[in-house]
């Protein structure tokens, strides 16, 4: 499929995540269309990361999905490949935090993540070092040390790079500006808009926004684990509804959950 | 390589004289080789499932601290070998025939009683670990496998109870972990199993890393993960029942060699190398230990779980502070 502006990416109908003892989602319907970049805003505990982690496709028993979910599987461009002929993958997934319980150095963890979509066959850990992405975010210097001595900073950053340098059509980033100085941030929102360049499809769940009025083309607000909206004009930041979402006012639906 | 042949040449007799019988002629290969009470023999038994355990041992370590995501899991710490030697002694006890001694010639149905000692041991594990992590966090694993440990210990006291008092030594010095040699039906029985569940932890070992850092990250990086939990937890029963019909309920092992080789080989340099390291330093530290336990107190052959936990306390202990002063 080429690269066009106007193919749906992402879409969800009626979609709704359980976990015993209530609905964390409910009845979630919206849509993303290629090279879109998406923010995904509400109060702590809408949901926005379980949202994020349904549409990657990692939930686990006890968790359950119903409804309709569909992500479409696309060719991104090329720009940010090197030299590695990486597999391409539906999602990838930027969790909002990770612990290692191993004793490994950034390189190894570079590797581990970019390796297994290359189906092994390159072994050398130097091919995955050469990603432009990597040297974006600034990665050569910390390949060598050790996670556990890395600067919350660091890690975020290079487990940043490991997600975007994954050849994936719909990138699902849970809070990656977390721990990151105004200059990184910046490089963060400068290799998505890259990215939507060329036709990726991005999710991101904030919480610091207001900045990002022009650099955001849709906006999802989750309040009480339902969509208040997202079918606003592309690229209008919904200053008004933002602010209900977030001061709770005039969101009667919401209280459906509870 | 080295500790092997020395293992081979030292213990409470010396084969010298039988390897020179061998050498010169005064004795015949095959007789030898047919002649089951051979001193040597015995000593290459000891070798091979001194090595295999420990290869067996520390790649399921390895394996479970990936799979729990826990640097206190080992098959020892949350209780499989206790129910595996719980397991068998019933066995012994419930059918009197064999409790003369450890009678391996009837090996087969100990070593399936050992399984299912240890799957039992799991499942427990498994339910009881998952419903109090969320409330207790990692260290509830120790504290589950304590409470394993001490349930299974008490009914092995009770089993002692029923117990002739000649087995009773042999069967105590194995619940402390040693290696007693019956012939080589048992090395055939037991040693490919260990050898095969450690090659296969190796194998198995990059999902199992992705495993390391969360079931979720390991799915969105292409990890099937209920396979792998069933794949690794059917290899770990049968190892880990293969490992305490070799050696008896050893300790420490699975705990002591993968944060060895992870303190050791940290480096990405030994990024490949990691595993197979693992599984050898595992081999090679209990055939030492083994050798320890033959020679050191010679003629009385202390169980070899004395020196592994003798040897694995103090470097554990380290770990811990060291972890300490890192947080």
């Amino acid at each position: 499929m080429s690269v066009s502006s106007g193919q749906r990416r992402v879409f969800l109908r009626r979609f709704s995540v359980w976990r015993q003892p209530r609905w964390i989602l409910t009845d979630l319907s919206a849509e993303l269309y290629a090279g879109e970049l998406c923010a995904l805003v509400g109060p702590n505990g809408s949901g926005k990361s379980t949202l994020l982690r349904a549409l990657a496709g990692v939930l686990q028993p006890p968790w359950q999905v119903s409804g309709e979910l569909e992500i479409a599987f696309f060719e991104r461009g090329a720009v940010f490949q090197g030299a590695v002929e990486l597999e391409m993958r539906k999602v990838s997934w930027v969790a909002q935090s990770l612990t290692p319980t191993d004793e490994m150095t950034v390189r190894e963890f570079i590797w581990l993540s970019l390796a297994h979509s290359n189906k092994g066959r390159t072994k050398s850990p130097e091919v995955f070092e050469a990603l432009p992405v990597l040297e974006r975010f600034g990665v050569g210097p910390l390949l060598d040390t050790l996670i556990s001595d890395l600067s919350g900073g660091q890690w975020q950053r290079v487990r940043l790079a490991c997600g975007l340098a994954l050849r994936a059509g719909v990138f699902l980033l849970d809070e990656p500006d977390t721990y990151l100085d105004e200059r990184w941030r910046e490089v963060l929102w400068s290799v998505l808009a890259d990215l939507c360049a060329q036709g990726a499809c991005i999710i991101v769940a904030l919480h610091r926004f207001d900045d990002l009025q022009t650099r955001v083309d849709r906006w999802w607000g989750l309040a009480g684990g339902q969509l208040m909206f997202s079918h606003q004009e592309l690229g209008v930041y919904p200053g008004a509804l933002l602010e209900r979402l977030f001061l709770g006012k005039g969101l009667d639906s919401a209280k459906r959950v509870g | 390589m080295f500790f092997a042949l020395l293992a081979l040449m030292f213990g409470p007799a010396t084969p010298l004289n039988v390897w020179f019988e061998l050498l010169s002629g005064k004795r015949n290969w095959l007789d030898f080789l047919s002649d089951n009470s051979s001193v040597l023999k015995l000593r290459l038994v000891h070798v091979i499932l001194s090595i295999t355990t420990g290869m067996a041992l520390s790649a399921a370590g390895r394996a479970m601290q990936q799979l729990m995501q826990n640097p206190l899991a080992d098959p020892h710490v949350v209780g499989l070998s206790a129910g595996s030697t719980s397991a068998v002694l019933l066995t012994i006890v419930l059918f009197p025939a064999y409790s003369a001694t450890l009678l391996w010639d009837v090996f087969p149905a100990l070593w399936i009683s050992a399984a299912l000692g240890s799957f039992i041991a799991l499942i427990l594990v498994q339910v009881v670990f998952q419903r109090v992590v969320r409330r207790w966090g990692v260290a509830s694993l120790a504290l589950v496998g304590l409470l394993l440990n001490a349930s299974f210990s008490a009914f092995l006291m009770l089993i002692f109870a029923r117990l002739s008092p000649d087995s009773l030594a042999e069967v105590q010095a194995w619940t402390l972990g040693s290696i007693q040699p019956h012939g080589l039906f048992q090395v055939v029985l037991i040693a490919p199993v260990l050898l095969l569940g450690a090659l296969a932890f190796v194998v198995l070992d990059k999902e199992l890393k992705l495993m390391s850092f969360g079931v979720e990250f390991a799915s969105s990086h292409g990890v099937n993960v209920r396979r792998l939990r069933q794949k690794s937890l059917v290899i770990l029963m049968l190892v880990s029942a293969a490992a305490v019909c070799a050696a008896g309920s050893v300790g420490f092992i699975g705990l002591l060699i993968p944060h060895l080789t992870r303190r050791l080989f940290f480096r990405s340099a030994w990024l490949w190398a990691r595993p197979w390291l693992n599984v050898l330093l595992g081999g090679g530290f209990l055939l030492i230990a083994d050798l320890c336990s033959r020679t050191l107190t010679s003629p009385l052959e202390l169980p070899v779980g004395v020196y592994t936990a003798l040897f694995s306390a103090p470097f554990l202990m380290a770990v811990l502070l060291r972890k300490e002063r890192v947080a």
